[in-house]
């Protein structure tokens, strides 16, 4: 299982998850992909829910599918997801924690050669605490 | 998208209790806690508040409310063995606090419930804090925190000190060992446990007070009257319908909202021409007003020749025109602008309107003396006084109440309305565009621009890869996205960073959000029903009645965007 390392996502994201309810830290997530100089691209299917930014309903509605995602859903969506991001050739994802996806699915990623690695992106891209956490966690 | 004001309160709940932390670390350290106690039972309490905290909200929660908890029993309870302190600290966090509910949502003051059962179990009865006249810093840093219940700490005080005049001790140092300034300044202003209520407070407190130290001489019996108090205040607060003890808003000298302001730029590259033509009957004026498109410039967009249409087949015997030049908005400067630069042209479209309305009176609103309109009424500098409501009863004395201003006879328009008015009018020109402020938040540098409606807001102010927020003003803006352009409601265009809205569930019922709202409303309550998904209850308690000013957001030290939650249906 291969940690998030730097270059992995580089000029735009994907970020498929973007919650209402985890609002804080999809906000610092997004902002400090926005720092980084990557534009976001955020997606949630969920109608009702009301966000501080630009959050796209449905892969359509994007205005286009970047080749990196990152992936925050929970373990029953993941799965769906990932292989809807795989069709829409999407080549390399990085996935928020090894709970949220099951050995079939990182097989079959594998299968597709679509490359993988896990981490929350505030270790490589945020400041402070969590640059320290990812310090400690070997993400470089 | 949702709105937020730009830009918010730095303090925050946790910088508050921090520090509380380090007043009440002076207080230890003129006490005869043996050293070693302190960092143990400090961190214990985080222990206790980490793990209730992951288990309720499944992530790691800032702890620094148990370290209050327990730096007060270390204050209180100084020379209990160390075993008995954290049995205590156990009892006061679990079962004072985190049973109930956990941080922001116990009813009972958790030191205060540990303190009674010290009291019950051990056999405390009286509480003596040493260090003579070196806790007076530490108490006077203290009473900065007064300000969260400044009517418990008075009573508290009152009925405390009163308990020791009559037992003949009155003095300076008696106060401070007897720790009667400690409670009235750092317990029993705990917003989570106590009322704000003016009178409840004083009252209440001041009977905990007098009858625990004077009547039973027990600081058993005082600690068993605060949670009683706790008890009454709850119920108080969670059953009654209205806010109440509310105080006005203001930005005025606030330096948040300090910005330098720079040069005028006109985007539109149109110039105004003066048409030469015979004076206009009033169904010419009316016609144009209609034609030209004349709208509420102020962020409404309402109509304006129909409110114009309504006032002048209402039938009230006296009709008045208001002029909204209040900008209460603190982002804001361009209605300051017009004052300043087209004095001429907005007492024209006063004019205008005369022709076709007998007002009985004509107040142009304003806070500050821009110039010397003779129809100028200076308002008071609070927020938001330039809402219509508060307008019209600040210079009418009129309640709207459920009623638009104009079934009243009343003709409220922006200045920037006026001011379309006349270039309809006397110009006969279409009101395509609009005087705004646009900021940059990180300079701190706005100026006034005249720009098209409909411009795309990124290609117009030539903006790309930052954040760039629009809306009625810095109170209530959103991000824009590729596609955003200017509209009717568009009265502010700012780039700098998202405000830090960090939606902590740890609300300590500080209760600002509603002493500041100028509807009276239950801010805090109203929005606990909508995050439930209970509307209804938050329909009971007039949700409806919010103005969308953005106080609430702004001031929330929990870091929740409030009056976005408010509109939700």
């Amino acid at each position: 299982m291969k940690k998030l390392s730097s270059g992995f996502i580089n000029e735009e994201v994907l970020f498929l998850g973007y919650s209402s309810k985890n609002k804080a830290m999809c906000h610092n997530i997004y902002e400090a992909f926005k720092k980084n100089g990557i534009e976001v691209y955020a997606m949630n299917t969920n109608k009702n829910a009301s966000h501080d930014i630009k959050v796209y309903q449905s892969f359509d509605a994007l205005p286009k599918v970047a080749k990196t995602a990152y992936v925050l859903l929970s373990k029953d969506n993941t799965e769906a997801a990932i292989k809807e991001l795989i069709e829409r050739k999407v080549t390399k994802i990085l996935i928020h924690n090894k709970k949220i996806v099951s050995e079939e699915t990182i097989q079959f990623c594998n299968t597709k050669g679509v490359e993988i690695e896990f981490g929350c992106p505030l270790m490589l891209f945020g400041s402070g605490i969590h640059k320290f956490h990812g310090f400690i966690s070997g993400i470089k | 998208m949702n709105k937020f004001p730009l830009l918010r309160v730095k303090i925050s709940n946790e910088y508050i209790m921090t520090g509380i932390v380090i007043t009440l670390m002076l207080f230890i350290a003129t006490s005869k806690v043996p050293f070693i106690h302190v960092p143990l039972i400090f961190a214990l309490a985080l222990l206790i508040d980490t793990i209730f905290n992951y288990i309720r909200y499944k992530k790691i929660k800032c702890g620094v409310s148990s370290a209050v908890t327990s730096l007060i029993i270390l204050v209180l309870l100084p020379e209990l063995m160390l075993l008995d302190k954290a049995v205590v600290l156990i009892v006061s966090l679990v079962i004072g606090k985190h049973l109930q509910g956990g941080t922001g949502k116990n009813i009972l003051n958790p030191a205060v419930f540990g303190l009674v059962f010290a009291g019950l179990v051990y056999g405390l009865k009286s509480i003596t804090l040493a260090g003579g006249y070196y806790l007076i810093l530490p108490v006077i840093l203290s009473v900065v925190y007064v300000k969260f219940r400044p009517y418990a700490s008075l009573g508290l005080l009152a009925g405390m000190s009163l308990s020791i005049f009559l037992k003949g001790d009155l003095s300076l140092l008696n106060l401070l060992s007897s720790g009667t300034f400690f409670y009235s300044f750092l317990i029993i202003t705990d917003p989570t446990t106590v009322s704000r209520r003016p009178i409840f407070g004083v009252v209440a407190s001041f009977l905990v007070g007098f009858i625990g130290i004077f009547v039973f001489n027990s600081y058993l019996v005082l600690n068993i009257g605060i949670l009683i108090f706790n008890t009454i205040s709850f119920v108080l607060d969670k059953y009654s319908k209205n806010s109440y003890a509310r105080k006005v808003f203001s930005f005025k000298n606030n330096k948040k909202f300090s910005f330098t302001e720079t040069e005028f730029v006109d985007y539109t590259e149109t110039l105004d021409e003066v048409i030469s033509e015979k004076e206009l009957s009033k169904e010419q004026i009316l016609t144009r007003i209609k034609d030209n498109g004349v709208y509420g410039m102020g962020g409404g967009a309402f109509n304006t020749s129909k409110k114009i249409e309504t006032i002048i087949k209402s039938t009230e015997q006296s009709k008045h025109l208001i002029i909204n030049a209040v900008e209460c908005d603190p982002g804001l400067i361009h209605d300051d602008y017009l004052l300043k630069h087209h004095s001429k042209e907005i007492e024209e479209g006063i004019d205008i309107l005369k022709r076709c309305i007998n007002f009985n009176s004509i107040t142009l609103a304003s806070k500050k003396k821009v110039n010397d309109s003779r129809y100028l009424k200076l308002m008071p500098d609070y927020y938001p006084v330039g809402y219509e409501k508060i307008l019209v009863k600040e210079i009418l004395d009129l309640e709207l109440k459920e009623n638009h201003p104009s079934t009243l006879g009343v003709l409220v328009l922006n200045l920037q309305s006026i001011y379309a008015i006349y270039q309809a009018v006397t110009l006969n020109k279409k009101i395509d565009s609009k005087y705004i402020t646009a900021s940059n938040l990180l300079t701190k540098e706005h100026y006034v621009s005249k720009v098209n409606l409909d411009s795309n807001i990124r290609e117009q102010f030539k903006v790309s890869g930052q954040n760039i927020f629009s809306g009625g003003g810095i109170m209530q803006a959103s991000l824009c996205d590729e596609e955003a352009r200017v509209d009717k409601t568009t009265n502010l265009i700012a780039i700098g960073q998202f405000p830090r809205y960090k939606e902590s569930e740890l609300c300590s019922k500080c209760g600002l959000c509603e002493i500041y709202c100028p509807s009276s409303l239950k801010v805090r309550h109203i929005t606990d029903f909508i995050q439930a998904g209970d509307i209804n209850k938050a329909i009971a308690l007039n949700k409806d009645d919010c103005i969308s000013c953005g106080t609430c957001s702004f001031i929330c030290l929990a870091g929740r965007n409030l009056s976005q939650t408010m509109q939700k249906t």
